[in-house]
């Protein structure tokens, strides 16, 4: 599949894509496989049933947020993800190098992907039931609900420095200063 | 003695000290000259010890003196009247002596913690060979037989090596070297042989331009450039340990220390048996390589099986506690010896052990037990280290009268630095190539610097058999190679990463918010790279504790929770071990400004315990601590009574209050989030509903019970803490963390 696959993407798009995400060459004929082999049907672009066909994204349990956080970058209510939205999402996850500008990878942005996660219904904040939803999804089972309050109540209460009861972007990047955001981050892309 | 020492230990701050360590210096020099002929033939009982048997005869026969018992020696039988009292010297000198060494070495450690400004400059390890060189060159001064008191490798190898290692893999930060399993593999073993290779062939270049005082053969020399070319763990982790620098550059010094041990077990042994052949053939370098998996890998699998046994021992010991921590020690001891009987790589065995067990054991021991058995490990080890340290100065005296050639030494010491640093650095660039986390400049030359040697290349130095010629050559450059990484670059180094600015340790506990997004960050990385159809180290982390999770967690954990596909307890822990600090901080508060909405939360982080089984030990092990603090002013009894007075009822109180809550919230259909999620979450079990005639019940209820509290249903968060008695009021949750 690899190298019959490459042949399908022309030069001139693997430049603009190289271009615009900084993957090189090799990455992006390898990640365009991958699209192809995630394109079941076909059709040239991704639904969210392909992404969410993927068996480890079925026990991961943020799958869902995943596949959804994929979607809302590539639009607001795109159904569809085409190669290049896939490989624009992908490129907030590349390592950090410092001799480069990227405008996608710095570590702001980095955060803003994981707090669109977050963020459920897209306005701004973290609310304390969202967070909830989250927390639920990754804890799941092994607690109880009223337990389950208690820690989403205290991490809350550290990040919220403006005591509004909700997180900001600000204040979710507040907290996680002492994290190795790059190191955490960044995958490396394969060539 | 120990409390002739002990007084001036107490009196003495750091200028007092120097008197002190002569005092005990002197007394030791007294014991060996009370007797100074040497001619006993008395029978002793034949058990491993690294003491010098003359000196233990000699020590033996002036306590009979002094008891005015002249005659008890061989045979002579005038013991046939009943005795008041008796010396029973001959079973009790070998123990007793080494219990004497092990109380001196660690009134020295005690006395080397006391005197800040030399700590300052030193690190101990150094401190403690310059003790063992000063008690050393006395003992020679007495004309005690100097071959006897060295630091034998049978003793080193078997009884003072596991308990350091062991310590080492227990409390290896698992994730940090499981992140970096890459750079430690190839440090351990390429930078090994690259090292071994090149210091032994630059010094076989070395021979033909000058000669040595001893020649040495092509195989003679590799097989001591094989044991000086490996990094001690020993020697790493007491230096290390004094400086806190960052996980990241340990985990990379600390694993390549403790894994090159199955590169250079197979290598000295290899070139110990070339020595002997006639001619070696190229079936023989063969053999050699098959040898490194085999004592590599074969160390890694009895590692496991120990761990697995031990986790399922511990799994049945709950109704024998007692027992559990003996197991979590033996069964790694038996490791290693088993792993040393089949000629496996033993410290890989009970390295892996540790490590791999840790987890399990924890959760299946009481927290009494595991917290006897972090401060036994603990024990062990730091005396093993202040032990073998003491005996490197012991042994040097020895040491340093024959083969004593400088410009060997010197080479040697030159090849060790540039070779170090050569290979870290092609290495590193080589890994940089291919890592996410990068080796920075000030990274590399910390992983060059810290290429500590230590007490293991001197065991492996002595072993090395007499018909060696350059053998005692040999010894000595190992024994100035082990001072000049310890004393010099083991005492700049901290210096060093202050002007380098190396990033430190992080000691502080990790916020909840922290553990949270960062175990949230795991598994979006984890999920992309599923996404991508990449296997990296997010995904695989992510399948090892799934599997872990499905399949090992119930064969070997007691009170295993089963749930579905993953594993939260990090999260549920991270929360208990947080709650416990605060709480044990506010038990430090006066009474009256402590809060007791904290005493209710510890009540919960109590129900964890029993409900999830594994916080157990973070949950217990802060309740003693807060039980036996001293700085509380209330008694035991009573802080343990406020608890269970108050907590329940605050409980109760907080438990009717947040579901009122809700009940208002569900009703609240214009709320503004209106994702799918929050709708199954909601029928979900995270928020039960409850009718509205429940609710008014509870809440006249709620009422009946607090009568003067003010309820607020419409405040936006779940009103959190509440104080007692007389003054009630609604304190918000955000000043909670602020207090």
């Amino acid at each position: 599949m690899g190298n019959s696959s490459s042949l399908m993407l022309r030069d001139e798009e693997i430049d603009n894509i190289s271009k615009e995400t900084e993957f090189n060459r090799n990455q992006i004929v390898r990640l365009y496989s991958r699209f192809l082999s995630l394109d079941k049907k076909g059709q040239g672009f991704l639904e969210r049933e392909d992404l969410m066909n993927v068996p480890e994204l079925a026990v991961n349990p943020l799958g869902d947020r995943i596949v959804d956080a994929f979607f809302t970058l590539a639009g607001k209510d795109d159904k569809h993800l085409n190669f290049r939205q896939f490989v624009q999402v992908l490129a907030y996850f590349q390592p950090i190098d410092k001799t480069k500008k990227n405008q996608l990878n710095d570590r702001s942005k980095k955060l803003k992907f994981a707090f669109m996660m977050y963020d459920l219904n897209r306005n701004g904040y973290i609310t304390r039931e969202e967070f909830k939803v989250i927390l639920n999804s990754m804890v799941g089972a092994n607690i109880t609900a009223d337990q389950l309050d208690k820690i989403a109540d205290r991490t809350i209460e550290e990040a919220d420095t403006d005591q509004d009861g909700k997180i900001s972007f600000e204040e979710f990047c507040k907290a996680m200063e002492k994290t190795d955001i790059e190191d955490k981050m960044s995958i490396r892309f394969l060539n | 003695m120990s409390l002739f020492v002990h007084f001036y230990l107490i009196n003495s701050p750091s200028f007092q000290m120097l008197r002190s360590l002569i005092i005990s210096i002197i007394l030791l020099l007294s014991i060996s000259l009370i007797q100074s002929d040497s001619s006993h033939h008395r029978p002793h009982i034949d058990t491993p010890a690294f003491f010098d048997r003359a000196f233990v005869m000699r020590f033996g026969r002036s306590v009979e003196r002094v008891m005015g018992r002249a005659a008890i020696s061989n045979g002579s039988d005038q013991s046939t009247r009943v005795h008041v009292a008796e010396l029973k010297w001959d079973s009790t000198q070998d123990i007793l002596l080494i219990s004497i060494w092990l109380l001196l070495a660690c009134i020295a450690k005690l006395i080397f913690n006391r005197a800040e400004k030399l700590t300052k400059i030193f690190p101990e390890s150094s401190l403690l060979i310059a003790l063992g060189l000063g008690i050393g060159i006395i003992l020679e001064a007495c004309k005690v037989e100097n071959s006897r008191f060295t630091l034998n490798s049978h003793t080193f190898f078997l009884f003072l090596l596991p308990p350091i290692i062991f310590d080492a893999g227990y409390f290896m930060p698992n994730r940090a070297f499981f992140k970096n399993w890459d750079s430690i593999l190839l440090f351990s073993v390429v930078g090994t042989l690259f090292n071994a290779l090149t210091i032994g062939f630059a010094l076989y270049g070395l021979q033909s331009l000058f000669s040595f005082t001893r020649s040495f053969t092509t195989f003679e020399i590799l097989l001591f450039s094989s044991l000086i070319s490996a990094v001690d763990p020993v020697a790493v982790i007491a230096v290390f340990e004094e400086i806190h620098v960052n996980d990241f550059i340990f985990v990379n010094v600390f694993g390549e220390a403790l894994f090159n041990d199955g590169v250079t077990v197979v290598l000295y042994e290899l070139f110990k048996q070339f020595m002997t052949l006639d001619d070696v053939l190229l079936i023989d370098y063969a053999a050699g390589t098959a040898a490194f998996f085999v004592v590599a890998i074969g160390g890694l699998i009895v590692g496991l099986l120990a761990a697995m046994i031990t986790a399922i021992l511990t799994k049945y010991s709950d109704h024998a506690v007692i027992l559990a921590p003996l197991f979590i020690f033996l069964v790694p001891y038996m490791g290693y010896l088993i792993a040393e009987t089949l000629s496996l790589s033993p410290i890989i065995a009970i390295a892996v052990c540790g490590m791999a067990m840790k987890q399990y054991v924890k959760g299946n021991v009481s927290a009494t037990a595991a917290n006897s058995v972090k401060y036994f490990t603990k024990m062990l080890s730091s005396s093993s280290e202040t032990v073998i340290f003491m005996f490197l100065g012991l042994s040097t005296v020895m040491t340093f009268q024959s083969g004593w050639d400088p410009i060997f030494i010197v080479a040697t010491i030159i090849f060790c630095i540039i070779f170090r640093t050569l290979g870290v650095i092609i290495q590193c660039a080589f890994l940089n190539r291919f890592r996410g986390k990068k080796f920075s400049m000030v990274d590399q030359f910390i992983l060059c610097y810290g290429g500590l040697r230590g007490a293991i290349a001197f065991g492996l130095a002595h072993s090395i058999p007499s018909s060696v010629e350059a053998k005692d050559m040999f010894l000595a450059a190992t024994i100035s190679v082990i001072f000049f990484t310890v004393f010099l670059q083991g005492s700049t180094i901290r210096p060093l990463v202050n002007l380098l600015k190396v990033e430190r340790k992080v000691n502080t506990e990790p916020t909840m918010a922290e553990t949270v997004y960062g175990k949230y960050l795991d598994y979006m990385i984890s999920g992309v790279e599923d996404i991508i159809g990449q296997k990296g180290h997010a995904s695989l982390v992510h399948d090892f504790e799934r599997i872990n999770h499905k399949v090992l967690n119930p064969i070997l954990m007691r009170d295993h929770a089963k749930t579905e596909h993953f594993d939260a307890t990090k999260i549920v822990r991270a929360y208990a071990k947080l709650i416990l600090r605060d709480a044990v901080e506010s038990s430090n508060e006066p009474i009256g400004r402590r809060s007791i909405g904290r005493k209710n939360e510890m009540e919960t982080s109590l129900n964890f315990r029993k409900r999830g089984g594994r916080c157990s030990c973070e949950v217990e092990d802060g309740s003693a601590i807060v039980n036996h603090d001293p700085g509380c002013p209330l008694s035991e009894a009573n802080l343990e009574h406020l608890y269970k007075v108050f907590s329940k009822m605050f409980d109760e109180k907080l438990e009717q209050i947040k579901e009122i809550k809700k009940e208002v919230e569900s009703d609240d259909e214009a709320d503004e989030i209106c994702d799918d999620y929050m709708k199954q979450a909601r029928r979900g079990s995270i928020m039960p509903v409850a009718d509205d005639v429940a609710a008014a019940r509870r809440e006249a209820r709620l009422r009946e019970i607090i009568p003067n509290t003010f309820v607020n249903p419409n405040q936006s968060l779940p009103v959190k803490r509440t104080s007692s008695r007389s003054k009630s009021t609604v304190v918000a949750p955000s000043s909670f963390g602020q207090q």
